[in-house]
């Protein structure tokens, strides 16, 4: 199957109502959090607190589609390569978290909010990083909802150990940790996906 | 028998693994640490024995006209209307008489408020430490002068409050129900705070005390998690295509659903019994030569975390029944959040509605027990709202057994498709 058909496959049927949930997100956050006229510190907030929830619901249902086994063995006797897919669904998933996050933080900008690029890095890096997680149980454990939990166990766990999570404590921005721990947590996000999709390689051919 | 194989079903999950682990290391990294220290008596050379709300009107009348000159200059109130949250905007017209109530306690009009250009809301900010790191710091709100002319009698200020607060549509900071514990703190003396150590010795048997605080934390988790499990379980004869040889089976649906609910509630709520017994032990452990209760941790967990794992459980099936799994998590998650993070005081801020309850400390007592009947009310409410919950689910179940919702769905698709 070429990869334009590919893409828009899967957009259509595998992408839209994740991405329409996620994009609720965004819309919804200005309802709890307020996005107008905030400093530096104050802006982290919403993006840190509810927009990494977007990455939770883009990334972790890559797999979804092939969960159940029958499709999966289909799948699997195509020529296109079963993993080769789910690559494909990660970078337009990456490149929709990047887009939300970014039209976000400008939206706020608009709003006299105190943003900068950081901003959209350190938000994007949090929802990446909350989507690895998700992504990276639901991958290895081939069960959506065991992603999505995990996910949730682990924002549950900021609020409650806090900076203790070292680089990977998703609010490092709004509680004034070291911004570079953000570079830190966007990279050991693409590793982790990477590792996620070595082992299933690994698996797949075992 | 299938309440049994149900039970095993969910044992053997993987949500299941990820629940306990989750409860555990809650208990584990939040409740342990606490739990560790001793209740200290108060010492008559402490400095600070934090704050109790009292009615003492020469505080609650400069503090709530503070706080109303505050939210008008923002524009928006912080209201609990029916239980949740919400920020208030107001009609220019509503806003206009919000601006007659400050007139009439402050003297200071409309236009001044409308002009007042420095304002600035306070609280606390980041500062830089000038090490590269940030510090908190409390900054002061920058307000218009506000002063109470003493004509201004307690009483008709109250009505001017109850008015505000019906202007901004009731549940606000104004209401009868919060104006005290919001504006009229006064600081607790060493007696206070003597009798307040005795109460948690002598009517909390200590373990009492232990007990909210075991509460406040495993309640943040167990009022999303079981939506994962429930919304699992409920998708499982969708996923393994099962569904339509169960229809047809004998069994009637609300045993199935009901079954399915307590299998669902009873696996889930025994790691929290177990976890309640053991902080019992230890606390018993941590004061051998007092009375201790054994049993308050475990009676406390049935009273405040199983309605949140009767809700959040009998929603995750339902939603998942209607629509579908994901969504589940979706709306369960939605509830969880706004009541988390907009519920921020982290003791006292108990409402008719709260599904997390919060007591996030080993003392103020007083500050649960004056919201105690806010308490009783949600705990009710909740288990209410699942077993009504639980019914609507039974219903559903059953429409689709017979082809009724399918066959409205379907009817819904044809017409859209035409």
């Amino acid at each position: 199957m070429p990869f334009g058909k590919i893409l828009y496959v899967n957009l259509r049927h595998n992408f839209l109502i994740h991405f329409i949930l996620a994009v609720l997100v965004a819309l919804l956050t200005p309802v709890v959090f307020s996005i107008n006229a905030l400093d530096s510190r104050a802006s982290a907030q919403p993006l840190e607190m509810l927009l990494s929830f977007t990455g939770a619901i883009i990334l972790t249902p890559v797999f979804l589609p092939e969960q159940n086994p029958e499709i999966r063995d289909v799948i699997r006797s195509r020529k296109t390569d079963y993993l080769t897919v789910c690559i494909i669904r990660v970078v337009y998933s990456v490149v929709a978290l990047a887009m939300i996050t970014g039209i976000f933080v400008l939206v706020m900008r608009r709003n006299e909010c105190d943003v900068t690029y950081r901003h959209i890095v350190g938000g994007f890096a949090s929802a990446l990083f909350m989507g690895t997680v998700g992504f990276t149980v639901a991958g290895l454990s081939n069960s959506v909802s065991a992603g999505y939990m995990a996910s949730m166990v682990y924002y549950a766990s900021n609020i409650g150990l806090k900076d203790k999570l070292g680089i990977c404590y998703l609010f490092s921005m709004y509680s004034g940790e070291k911004f570079s721990d953000k570079y830190l947590l966007i990279l050991i996000s693409f590793l982790i996906i990477s590792i996620v999709f070595f082992l299933l390689k690994k698996y797949e051919k075992s | 028998m299938l309440f049994f194989k149900e039970c095993k079903k969910i044992l053997f999950s993987l949500t299941f693994v990820i629940y306990i682990v989750a409860v555990v290391g809650f208990n584990y990294t939040q409740f342990n640490p606490d739990a560790d220290r001793k209740i200290s008596p108060p010492t008559p050379e402490q400095v600070d024995y934090g704050t109790f709300a009292k009615e003492v009107p020469e505080i609650l009348m400069p503090e709530a006209t503070e706080s109303l000159v505050k939210e008008y200059l923002r524009g928006y109130y912080k209201a609990y209307p029916v239980g949740f949250y919400k920020e208030v905007k107001l009609s220019a017209k509503k806003s206009a008489q919000i601006a007659e109530i400050i007139t009439e306690i402050s003297g200071i009009t409309k236009q001044e408020l409308d002009n007042f250009s420095d304002f600035n809301e306070g609280g606390m900010i980041m500062q830089p430490d000038g090490n590269g790191g940030f510090v908190p710091v409390m900054q002061e709100a920058t307000l218009p002068e506000i002063n109470i002319p003493d004509t201004m009698t307690y009483e008709h200020f109250r009505d001017l409050m109850r008015k505000a607060d019906k202007i901004i549509g009731g549940g606000s900071d104004y209401s009868d129900n919060y104006i005290v514990s919001n504006f009229s703190q006064v600081p607790k003396t060493y007696e206070d705070a003597l009798a307040e150590y005795n109460a948690i010795f002598e009517d909390d048997k200590v373990t009492g005390a232990y007990a909210r605080l075991f509460c406040d934390y495993i309640g943040i988790i167990v009022a999303v998690l079981p939506v994962f499990l429930s919304a699992s379980l409920t998708n499982a004869d969708k996923k393994s295509r099962m569904e339509h040889l169960i229809y047809s089976r004998k069994i009637s649906s609300a045993k199935l659903v009901l079954t399915r609910f307590s299998a669902l509630v009873t696996v889930m709520f025994v790691p929290v019994m177990i976890l309640a017994f053991i902080a019992s032990y230890n606390v018993a452990g941590i004061y051998p030569e007092n009375d201790t209760d054994f049993l308050a941790i475990p009676k406390m967990s049935v009273y405040w975390l199983l309605p949140n794992i009767l809700f959040t459980t009998a929603l995750g099936m339902f939603v998942t029944e209607i629509t579908s799994q994901l969504m589940a998590v979706f709306v369960s998650g939605v509830i969880w959040f706004t009541d988390v993070m907009v519920n921020v005081e982290l003791t006292g801020g108990i409402r008719n509605l709260t599904l997390v309850c919060r007591h996030n400390s080993l003392y103020q007592r007083d500050v649960f027990m004056s919201s105690m009947n806010q308490f009783v009310f949600s705990r009710i409410f909740y288990t209410v709202l699942a077993l009504a919950i639980i019914a609507l689910t039974i219903w559903i179940y059953s429409e689709k057994r017979k082809g009724g919702l399918n066959a409205v769905r379907k009817n819904i698709i044809r017409k859209s498709k035409a």
